[in-house]
């Protein structure tokens, strides 16, 4: 179900590894390292 | 998308990066780069591996898609913002500059009026999904 396995507010998100549109690996520690990270999850190309 | 790109200097500014992730592969997530002209990374997460960690794996559709969802993390990587945008309310990327403010001068950031309230609650989102699923039942 949505939303269960979610982390709450106040807890840590896990890291990931994936690659960025350029094929690029991104990490969530280093996009948030700047302090603050909008992360918009998108249901995907229409 | 293009909202998050024409809010993106104002989310800037205010002391945000912006990511948006999908479980596109990268030759289609370009194609949304390039169409949309997106300045900040699109991330490509063709195994499910981030959004089945974040609890926004939509299972329901063309393989498994992630649930339109907005998270708002700090440098420690602590979840400080959250909303699921299931349930026909979305948050406007204008109204998360406020709250991008207070996370980066390190302040609580106060609730979103409106996503706090579209957040509904696991009972609430089965109600939701197990009537989509089953059909609306009459109490009796």
């Amino acid at each position: 179900m949505a939303g269960e396995m979610a982390p709450q507010v106040g807890e840590q998100a896990p890291e990931f590894a994936i690659p960025d549109a350029h094929g690029t690996v991104r990490r969530l520690s280093e996009l948030a390292s700047g302090g603050v990270l909008v992360l918009v999850f998108y249901r995907g190309h229409w | 998308m293009a909202e998050y790109r024409d809010q993106y200097a104002k989310l800037r500014a205010a002391g945000a990066e912006v990511a948006a992730l999908s479980v596109d592969d990268v030759a289609r997530s370009r194609a949304v780069t390039d169409e949309l002209k997106i300045p900040f990374p699109i991330l490509c997460d063709p195994r499910r591996e981030v959004v089945t960690a974040f609890g926004v794996l939509n299972r329901g559709e063309k393989g498994g898609i992630a649930y339109p969802a907005v998270f708002v993390i700090d440098r420690a990587r602590v979840m400080r913002f959250r909303v699921l945008e299931t349930v026909g309310a979305r948050v406007n990327p204008g109204d998360l500059v406020e709250m991008v403010r207070s996370v980066a001068g390190g302040v609580e950031p106060r609730a979103l009026p409106r996503p706090a309230r579209v957040w509904p609650g696991a009972m609430f989102l089965r109600a939701i999904y197990n009537s989509i699923r089953r059909g609306v039942k009459q109490p009796r």
